[in-house]
């Protein structure tokens, strides 16, 4: 039962007590923007022994150390609306992440995206990683080489102080 | 005969600077405090909404707010005791004091431009003796900002990632200081922005390291903890674990009683957590000696 993430901001996956059960807000499909019909996802294994490298890879690529909000869910699940799912390279900073954790599911219709939408609120984990954690996990995969340090923003490498991913 | 507006007046929301202002203005004036405020008042008309219908002698028109010194102000009506009370509708904040002003007032005064203001900073402007100098730059921080949160509706904000908006804001308060936080202050408080471009303002407010607009940042972050807006409410939360400020611990804490919304009071909960190991990881006098 491997699953997917895909990065969101939680309060657009809050439940409100005028929502049908199973359903999703509208807002919520502002953190599912297909790109040519494509929506990109991380593959994360069934222990999850995986996640954080996944969470690290993502954070890697931002301007600062910032909370991580995301959403986990069954990728089985995406079966029942018989949306395709392609691994494709990832654009990450982290070397394993893009070669063998990426995914797209591609030939998205309209009705697809309110679907998986509804999938993430029924079934997936929401969840939310707090910049201490993250500039910790960055850290661990910077110290490991699994991320390199060059290209990654000048702000990040600042956080607080200087050279704390070294 | 006139009828008077009915007093709404919320002092318990005002800023720390502002109450001492008012305490003052019942009794013995401190020109000390009344620096700490700042040179102006803006008197708005747009937000008496409901009020304004009770009072005949206002007749609302463009422009609908104006800008006066501070020191006018207080030498106008401060001086007639406690009935200046029963004239305030609500308070925003230093600069946003809504009073019973007669439009006749308001009307009277020389309209004003915005040269010169855009190339001027706060420090510049204060070694200037003309006031209406430092109008001028208060109506055109006011302009820009007001332009920047209503051209941010269209941005789309990414986590983590800086924008148009983000480096704008930030660039703002750093040039024009608390000038600036009194605007942003009122868009935010009274709810006069999109909530996710509020909620992105906020958690940026919080990351800006400099000392003299910290007493704003904190007040309009700990203020939006209670915002309507729950998106709001989070991003206040996030602003303030980025501040790092412990005064903020309480205020969380009274937010996280409030709130019903689980999954936020959830993460009310991780921001308490998160500011607490961030306060307890500051190295200590003695750590840096070490």
């Amino acid at each position: 039962m491997p699953f997917l993430l895909r990065t969101i901001k939680k309060r657009r996956w809050d439940k409100e007590a005028w929502l049908k059960e199973g359903k999703a807000k509208a807002n919520a499909l502002g953190d599912l923007q297909p790109k040519e019909n494509k929506l990109s996802f991380w593959h994360v294994h069934d222990d999850k022994s995986n996640l954080y490298q996944v969470v690290a890879a993502i954070a890697a690529g931002r301007d600062v150390p910032e909370k991580f909000d995301y959403a986990l869910f069954d990728q089985n699940l995406l079966k029942k609306i018989s949306v395709g799912i392609d691994q494709t390279a990832g654009d990450s900073f982290h070397k394993e992440a893009d070669e063998h954790w990426h995914r797209d599911t591609v030939n998205l219709s309209a009705e697809d995206v309110a679907e998986i939408a509804n999938i993430i609120m029924e079934h997936g984990i929401k969840d939310r990683i707090w910049p201490r954690e993250i500039a910790r996990l960055v850290k661990q995969e910077v110290n490991s080489g699994a991320i390199d340090v060059n290209p990654l923003k000048e702000k990040l490498k600042q956080r607080g102080h200087d050279n704390w991913l070294e | 005969m006139t009828q008077r507006t009915t007093a709404n007046t919320d002092i318990e929301g005002a800023t720390p600077a502002l109450k001492a202002f008012f305490t003052d203005a019942l009794g013995i004036p401190k020109e000390a405090e009344l620096g700490r405020l700042g040179n102006f008042m803006r008197w708005r008309f747009q937000d008496w909404q409901g009020t304004a219908l009770e009072c005949p002698e206002v007749r609302l028109q463009e422009p609908t707010c104006t800008t006066i010194d501070l020191l006018e102000a207080s030498n106008q009506y401060f001086h007639r005791g406690p009935e200046v009370f029963g004239k305030f509708v609500n308070i925003t904040d230093a600069y946003n004091v809504v009073v019973n002003i007669l439009t006749s007032e308001v009307s009277s005064r020389k309209p004003q431009v915005y040269k010169q203001a855009e190339t001027s900073t706060v420090a510049e402007v204060e070694q200037r003796p003309s006031t209406i100098i430092q109008q001028e730059l208060t109506r055109y921080v006011e302009k820009t900002i007001n332009h920047l949160f209503e051209s941010a509706e269209e941005q789309y904000f990414e986590n983590g990632m800086e924008s148009d908006f983000s480096r704008e804001l930030v660039s703002l308060v750093e040039k024009y200081g608390n000038l600036a936080m009194s605007e942003i202050s009122y868009l935010i408080t009274c709810g006069r922005v999109d909530e996710e471009v509020a909620s992105e303002a906020l958690h940026w407010l919080g990351r800006i390291d400099d000392a003299s607009t910290h007493g704003w940042r904190l007040w309009v972050l700990e203020k939006s903890l209670s915002s309507k807006s729950p998106v709001v409410r989070d991003g206040a939360a996030l602003g303030l674990v980025y501040m790092g400020d412990a005064h903020a611990m309480q205020y969380i804490k009274k937010a996280i009683e409030q709130e019903t919304i689980t999954e936020l009071r959830y993460d009310l909960q991780g921001a308490l957590k998160e500011l607490e190991a961030s306060l307890n990881a500051i190295p200590t006098t003695d750590d840096k000696k070490a």
